[in-house]
């Protein structure tokens, strides 16, 4: 009999009781059996019950038996004193990891960690920007308001790019660096945003994104090129090519979306090269628009700007195709996918 | 956008394929979907012509069509009741593949008479055409297959940036693809705007309105044609088969200038556009009445709003197939008034003069009209916009900065003077560009014309990297410290926390800050904030507490019989008007385990242990989630909030007692440990045991033990660590002095202890 047979075969207390749930548990194979009964007549019922309870009490007392002997089993391994003591260490979740590796790349090429509030005002998330009210630009934003006695302006900023407004606030105020030519300022910053669009398997309401900033003469779109390279090269651990092609975002000009060649394979997207793969977007990046500059007296500067999602960054590494699946938090899916 | 490619080569001569075309577009910036042909099947399906129509003999609901496809005869049964003789429609045979469902045709007895195919509608050929029964076709096409009647050469749709009104037109985008893959050419017209001007009376009293031009003709409307109609549908818009408003969306569509017909004979009086003076209704022409705002931009007759220019026409004035006079209406607006239209009301028209139109293209646009109406006007009133010309300075300097690469004059001016830009002035470097009449509204710095110059080419932009980017540190390149040393402080925190949660077999969550409303049970212990345009009644709230969150995942694994139990997440929570980052565990003892709470509080202490700060003040509470607990205090400030969690918020665990710690990291500071002198003597250890009164929380002893100075360690608790008994707490004193103590001069000490205790608590000790 089949039963016996995977009784037999349990390893460990843990497989054994996994058997005896899928057998004599509320669900369980012979447990059903039993309540089926039920529906026979008076003479199958008697018939069948006899059997069935037999069935019943065997398999328990194999249950029983094999317990026994595992646990003997497993008596008899603590034996060995010389095994090291091992806690089971349990994982950090990928988006922490991958928030704390990027936060080392990036002080590598000598950025610094910036912080903004998740609940913003329409200046910093749309106006400083550039993204003016009623313009088609700011309605592809679906955003979320916050309902407030005081203020009627406070949203769920749609992106990190708010963050360099209150960057760009900072400088303004310091009237010094004003004056010197040779201060550079590389910044980041990653945050939660919001967009209230539908939910799909990689849209989701809430997500992640990195922003990254360079205010710095002499530095143009091919160190800008080199900047995101060295950024995917290090979080991805190998070359990645990219390729950039023009977009519009209101706040940077020249714009361009960043792509990266990636493939379908085993039903999961993966990074390959430009001759076999296909474009897949990752990021958007351009020249800070002037105009923005221009507000906080920085019109002689060239600072660029860049921008990512960093859950399709973490789902490319790690051929995840189900976004939700990062916000599920089930151990198995952890210990499979997060970092140490 | 959508478009047709045999649509898009009358004004593109291209030997590019269909693939070519989207690649390029791509590159450009435009990312592209292949809409048609989708697969080969609408090939096999042929255009038949129905000969003879008669009912079927066991079915009311059937008829039995006869049809000649292909010089053949069949006889078909159709559910569709409505075909007459001499009707053109779909025919599919047995064997032919069905897109909608993906299977092969199978000749079928339908009541009793054979079938030999079956005649089909444009959903089961997944057309984008708006029609419940079987497709109607044009005689023009019988014995021609689908895919060459209505494919086109295929069909594309694009998505067109905010800022590029332009390439919502098959013109738009033949100019783009014109300078990569071909050449862009305009069809000859005869000019048909030649008549005698003047004596319409359209007045212009609004500066929104920065030009109109009108044209009266005698006109009578007919069905539209073939072309522009399939056309028209196989980019999903609706065709009225009047032709002459299908005309104004197929011209508009191709030249990106919207336009409107009156029918004249119902107009009354004169006509303006005008300011709205008050709040006025309007009935616009798809029937829904529209309250427009003071200061919308209309047109009147001396009766009535008659339209909504830029936007949508009126009911009471709309072109039927009974109309004789048509006044055909365009102009150039002002693209804030349509931007700020009331009720974002969505048309064609709104889309193109909200992103801006080509003031020099708005008469060829209605030359084009007029000609594909074959219609000469009678009177014509035009009063075109007046703009300045836009001229940008341009350094050629500033594309070496900027791309890193350098470009001559020559190179510009070989680059945008096909697409309409041109070169005024010229002075070294220094460049005046005029902008195209089609790019006005979306060029204004001369970053705009770099892009021109790159667009396409980006694929040539080599990498460097950033200079000394290599193992510095970061403080050589930011001279602002824009991160103050609390969030350093923060980081710190919240890794070491992490950690030490990690290392006591927590799992690590992340959830989303946006929770249900039901999950509130927020309600119950921290408010979050508010959003008011939520995506669903569900998610309308910014988190107040993790709390629920993590007893859902808790809850999902021992639904699923994992035996994980500890779960943790760092994150923010919003309440108060605020945003804070916090620490929170959650812990379901194991049913033997007794050592529940110790395992959250062993956190909280090797956490103040790792970054070194004393043990907080703690105080027994009940706030908030807490069932019974305790918070800690550091300066009178709430750090940590430890204990059972509330019966009503724990759901399908609500009999049992799980536990919550919460820590606040960024309130603590830092205010390192003050260490006790070190002796050279052997100290002298001596206990006491203290008598606790019922719910006297420990804590207050010994954080007054520890203000007095003394070292000791608790040794002892009998007979548990539970609150609401008379318990003895024993605890071990440590005395540690220069010179060797006598046993008298410790019983001294020993008796001091006590009397301080009892003089502040009233507890005995033994």
């Amino acid at each position: 009999m089949d039963y016996l047979k995977e009784i037999e075969n349990a390893s460990n207390i843990e497989a054994l009781e996994n058997v005896r749930v899928k057998l004599l548990g509320k669900e369980g194979l012979i447990t059903n059996q039993i309540k089926g009964l039920s529906k026979l007549n008076s003479e199958e019922k008697k018939q069948q019950g006899a059997i069935l309870n037999k069935l019943k009490q065997e398999t328990k007392q194999h249950i029983e038996i094999k317990k026994a002997s595992l646990e003997k089993k497993e008596e008899e391994d603590q034996n060995d004193y010389t095994l090291p003591y091992r806690k089971e260490y349990t994982k950090q979740h990928p988006i922490s990891c991958a928030i704390k590796k990027l936060e080392n790349i990036f002080a590598r090429i000598g950025f610094e960690n910036l912080v903004g509030p998740d609940v913003e005002d329409t200046y910093h998330n749309f106006d400083a920007l550039n993204i003016k009210e009623n313009h088609p630009s700011r309605e592809s934003h679906d955003t979320f308001y916050m309902e407030d006695e005081e203020r009627k302006d406070l949203l769920l900023r749609t992106h990190v790019t708010a963050v360099q407004i209150r960057l760009l606030e900072k400088i303004a105020k310091e009237k010094e660096f004003l004056g010197e030519k040779e201060n550079k300022i590389r910044a980041f910053s990653i945050g939660r945003v919001y967009r209230n669009d539908s939910h799909d398997a990689t849209h989701g309401s809430m997500f992640h994104q990195i922003e990254g900033i360079i205010i710095e003469d002499g530095v143009t779109m091919q160190h800008l090129k080199g900047c995101l390279e060295f950024l995917l090269k290090n979080f991805f651990e190998k070359e990645i090519p990219i390729r950039f092609r023009p977009s519009y975002f209101p706040f940077t000009e020249p714009s361009c979306e960043i792509d990266i060649p990636a493939k379908m394979e085993n039903g999961k997207l993966e990074i390959s090269d430009f001759s076999s793969g296909k474009l897949v977007e990752i990021g958007g990046c351009g020249i800070i628009h002037p105009k923005i500059l221009k507000n906080f007296g920085l019109e002689n500067k060239q600072a660029f700007a860049f921008g990512m999602g960093l859950e399709r960054w973490i789902m490319l590494k790690n051929g995840i195709t189900n976004f939700h699946a990062l916000y599920e938090n089930k151990v198995p899916w952890l210990k499979k996918y997060g970092g140490i | 956008m959508k478009f047709n490619i045999s649509w898009l080569k009358e004004y593109l001569e291209t030997n590019a394929s269909l693939d070519q075309i989207c690649e390029q577009l791509e590159l450009l910036g435009f990312p592209c979907e292949q809409k048609f042909p989708t697969s080969q099947a609408l090939e096999e399906i042929y255009i038949a012509k129905i000969i003879a129509k008669e009912p079927h003999p066991n079915a009311d609901k059937l008829n039995i069509y006869t049809i000649e496809d292909r010089k053949e005869i069949f006889k078909i049964v159709c559910g569709d009741k409505t075909l007459e003789i001499n009707d053109y429609v779909p025919f599919a045979k047995p064997g032919t593949l069905i897109p909608s469902i993906k299977t092969i045709l199978k000749e079928a007895k339908i009541r009793g008479i054979v079938s030999p195919g079956m005649l089909c509608s444009p959903s089961e050929l997944c057309l984008p055409i708006q029609n419940t029964g079987v497709m109607k076709c044009f005689a023009e096409d019988f014995g021609k297959n689908i895919s060459e009647s209505y494919e086109d050469e295929g069909i594309v749709e694009i998505e067109v940036t905010p800022n590029r009104g332009d390439m919502l037109s098959i013109k738009g985008i033949a100019r783009e693809l014109s300078h990569h893959i071909g050449k862009f050419k305009q069809p000859q017209l005869d000019d048909f705007l030649m008549a005698q001007e003047g004596n319409i009376f359209f007045e212009i009293k609004s500066p929104d309105c920065l030009g109109l031009i009108t044209v009266l003709i005698e006109y009578q409307p007919m069905a539209t044609g073939p072309k522009i109609a399939k056309r028209l549908q196989m980019i999903g818009q609706n065709v009225s088969n009047i032709d002459v408003i299908d005309t104004i969306n197929y011209v508009s569509h191709e030249t990106g200038q919207p336009m409107h017909a009156f029918d004249y004979d119902k107009i009354q009086g004169k006509l303006s556009i005008e300011n709205l003076k008050n709040e006025e209704d309007f009935l616009a022409l798809n029937g829904e009445k529209i309250t427009l705002q003071k200061g919308s931009l209309v047109i009147k007759d001396d009766k009535e709003i008659i339209s909504w220019p830029g936007i949508i026409g009126g009911e009471n004035t709309k072109t039927t197939l009974r109309t004789k006079n048509i006044l055909l209406e365009t102009g150039m607006f002002k693209t804030d008034p349509i931007q700020r239209r009331a009720n974002k009301i969505e048309t064609n028209a709104g889309k193109l003069f909200e992103r801006g139109i080509d003031p020099e293209s708005i008469e060829a646009s209605l030359n084009a009209l007029l000609a594909v109406l074959k219609a000469k006007p009678i009177k014509i009133q035009k009063q075109p916009p007046k703009l300045e010309p836009k001229i940008i300075n341009f350094d050629l300097q500033s594309v070496k900065n900027i791309l890193g690469k350098n470009v001559t004059k020559e190179d510009v001016a070989k680059i945008l003077a096909p697409r309409g830009f041109e070169i005024t002035e010229s002075k070294d470097e220094k460049l005046g560009i005029k902008i195209p009449g089609y790019r006005i509204f979306d060029i204004e710095t001369q970053n705009c014309i770099i892009e021109e110059l790159a667009a396409g080419k980006y694929g040539e932009i080599e990498s460097i990297n950033l200079s000394g980017s290599f193992g510095s540190s970061p403080e050589q390149y930011s001279k602002i410290n824009f991160q103050n040393n609390a969030q350093r402080l923060d980081n710190f925190f919240a890794l070491s926390i992490s950690e030490i949660a990690r290392n006591n077999e927590f799992w690590e969550c992340i959830h989303p800050s946006v929770v249900q409303k039901e999950e509130d049970l927020f309600e119950i212990c921290e408010k979050g904030r508010k959003i008011s345009n939520p995506m669903n009644s569900k998610h309308s709230f910014l988190r107040g507490t993790m709390i629920p969150q993590l007893i859902e995942t808790l809850s999902w694994h021992s639904k699923n019989s994992y035996r994980y139990s500890k779960f943790f997440e760092i994150g923010p929570i919003y309440k108060n008007g605020s945003q804070e980052n916090i620490f929170t565990a959650i812990f379901r003892p194991q049913k033997k385990a007794k050592n529940d709470i110790k395992q959250l509080m062993r956190l909280l202490y090797a956490f103040c242990s790792k970054i070194d700060i004393d043990e907080p003040d703690a105080e027994i509470s009940q706030d908030s989630w807490q069932k019974k607990g305790a918070i800690f205090k550091q300066n009178d400030i709430v750090i940590a909030k430890v204990g059972s969690i509330k019966k009503d918020i724990l759901k399908e665990f609500d009999k049992e007692d799980i536990y919550a710690l919460e820590i606040y990291i960024e309130r603590i500071s830092r205010t390192p440990k003050i260490h006790q002198k070190i002796s050279h003597q052997a100290p002298v250890y001596r206990d006491l045991s203290f008598h606790l009164p019922t719910n006297f929380a420990s804590g207050h002893l010994i954080k007054f033990l520890q203000s007095l100075g003394y070292i000791f360690e608790i040794f002892d608790i009998y007979p548990s660590s539970k609150l609401n008994i008379e318990r003895n707490m024993g605890i071990k004193f440590a005395f540690l002095q220069d010179e060797p103590l006598t046993s008298e001069q410790i019983d001294e000490k020993l008796k001091k202890i006590r009397l301080q205790v009892e003089q502040k608590f009233g507890i005995i000790a033994s």
